[in-house]
């Protein structure tokens, strides 16, 4: 068995009162594509917002290949990180939003080559090489030089995954990429996740999709009110659920 | 059949509005010109005056000085209030209150009169040996106060407007910038300022426009700028009222560049956000059609 590059352990996060994650564990292998689905409200964005620390979890500790994420251990305790070791831990692994979140005053070369040369990761010829070879193989190389309000929502989101890819990320998080775009352009978007899956990448995958989950996860987690209800192979959660809750939900959305 | 003759509406008040003004317009300037004190040979004179040109040109740097310390203290002061520290914030929200809540012109003739309470600068190493000393009045000279006096207030102005920009940029570009793990400064300069700017550069510019006119206040402090040198001359040869022409036509002259200067500004940084064209009277005259996607090549506007 692969190691764990994601490991969540008792993990809780409250808003005030209100409490969005219950003591939740997941892990997840080197390579796996790990999706999780549910009903809004579940909680599913803010775990995967707490495993960069876009969200902070009230308690629990979220390792990622080994590192906690937000603290360095010393003497057995964790120490809170500063802000710039948090960017550097952060600059690991990938996230793509949502609303692509694609900054709109960068051109398409310009959001992809930021953080690289930004945090001198790449100098900036290789930096450009490398971004105009990965807009080729998702077959937009001819929008190098166009702004994000000039592509369509699939356009866009295809550029984000991108920039994310352009970091080198050990995993990438998606937090519901198909969900604000138009139903027919739902599925370029899904190919380009496809073919990143087939190629090894490490995925956490909050989605609706549950066609792409069929098809592409190794894993899949059913929450509930903050909660895991049920997680196993994808093959047995979505064909043959265990709890009478995932059979509900599943039967709502397929 | 294909025909369909149109007759166009007509707009018959139009003409009647426009009528009565250039009546209006006539009267008055037959009444001008008919005056037998307001002399025009003094205003066509003084324009090019070479007083009223250095005048011009203290005007310039005094407002370009200012708006430059006022851009400056007014980010550093924006970054303050949106931090999360609460010391830093509370000192920026003390500074815009103080700045901001009482009148310019007492801050200016304060600043002049600095001296009175702290007649010199000095700094001193602890065991006693004198760095540098100076006698405040020698370092508080009228281009100086007027500078300071200017920029600090306008500092307190324009970190409202700052933050009003930074505010307005959607928090998903800040999490976006700090998963792809740029640190705090970069995320900053390099996301948020910059789309911060599309929204701060219209009031930043009407603050300019106004700091233009606000700076005559420094006349007061007889900082040699256009109005202190307008009124210099009139108290010489007691033609106040075309003085004021000159300065006033001046002031007009300085405005209405600042406002095409604004046009560009305003154009450079909405790079890539889709607007309607907009046009500026200058761009109107020059026949040009300019609008916010005038970055993104031509037939290839987004749907």
């Amino acid at each position: 068995m692969s190691s764990k590059v994601v490991q969540v352990m008792n993990v809780s996060k409250s808003f005030g009162e209100t409490q969005v994650l219950k003591n939740i564990s997941v892990d997840v292998r080197d390579g796996e594509v790990a999706c999780i689905i549910g009903p809004s409200g579940a909680g599913k964005s803010t775990l995967l917002r707490c495993i960069n620390r876009l969200e902070e979890q009230t308690s629990g500790m979220i390792f990622i290949a080994g590192e906690p994420v937000g603290f360095a251990q010393r003497n057995g305790s964790f120490h809170e990180l500063d802000a710039t070791a948090l960017a550097r831990q952060r600059a690991g692994i990938g996230m793509v939003f949502q609303r692509f979140n694609l900054f709109p005053h960068m051109t398409v070369l310009e959001n992809i080559i930021e953080a690289p040369v930004t945090l001198r990761r790449a100098r900036k010829a290789d930096a450009i090489a490398s971004a105009a070879e990965l807009l080729a193989s998702i077959g937009l190389a001819d929008k190098l030089n166009e702004y994000p309000a000039q592509l369509s929502g699939g356009q866009q989101q295809r550029v984000a995954i991108v920039r994310a890819l352009a970091m080198r990320p050990r995993l990438i998080l998606f937090d519901e990429p198909t969900s604000a775009l138009d139903p027919e352009l739902v599925g370029e978007v899904l190919a380009v996740m496809k073919q990143l899956a087939k190629d090894g990448m490490t995925m956490i995958v909050v989605t609706h999709e549950i066609g792409f989950a069929r098809e592409v996860a190794d894993t899949v987690h059913f929450m509930v009110d903050g909660e895991i209800v049920e997680s196993g192979p994808a093959a047995t959660v979505l064909q043959s659920p265990r709890e009478a809750r995932t059979r509900t939900f599943l039967s709502r959305v397929m | 059949m294909s025909d369909f003759p149109i007759v166009r509406r007509r707009h018959p008040w139009r003409w009647v509005a426009t009528a009565i003004l250039v009546l209006l317009a006539v009267m008055l300037a037959a009444k001008v010109a008919s005056n037998p004190v307001f002399v025009f040979q003094a205003v066509a004179d003084y324009l090019f005056e070479p007083r009223i040109l250095s005048g011009v040109v203290v005007t310039l740097y005094v407002t370009c000085g200012s708006m430059a310390i006022g851009l400056v203290l007014g980010v550093v002061l924006a970054v303050m209030r949106v931090s999360d520290n609460p010391v830093i914030n509370r000192a920026a929200q003390l500074f815009v209150w103080f700045f901001r809540g009482t009148p310019v012109l007492v801050q200016l003739i304060f600043w002049f009169n600095i001296g009175i309470i702290f007649p010199s600068i000095t700094l001193s190493l602890p065991g006693g040996e004198v760095l540098f000393h100076l006698s405040t009045n020698s370092i508080m000279t009228p281009a100086v106060t007027a500078l300071l006096g200017l920029g600090l207030n306008e500092g307190a102005y324009m970190s409202e407007i700052v933050r009003a920009g930074i505010l307005s940029v959607d928090n998903g570009q800040r999490e976006a910038a700090k998963a792809l793990g740029l640190p705090p400064w970069k995320v900053l300069s390099r996301i948020v300022l910059p789309q911060a700017l599309r929204v701060i550069v219209p009031p930043a510019g009407n603050q300019f426009v106004s700091l233009l006119k606000t700076s005559s206040l420094v006349s007061v402090i007889a900082a040699g700028d256009l109005l202190t040198q307008a009124t210099r001359i009139y108290n010489e040869n007691f033609h106040i009222l075309e003085l004021l022409v000159v300065a006033s036509l001046w002031y007009l002259v300085l405005t209405t560049l600042a406002n095409i200067g604004q046009y560009y500004i305003e154009r450079r940084y909405s790079r890539g956000f889709v607007q309607s064209g907009r046009m500026t009277a200058f761009s109107r005259l020059r026949g040009f059609r300019g609008s916010s996607a005038g970055a993104l090549p031509k037939g290839d506007r987004p749907t």
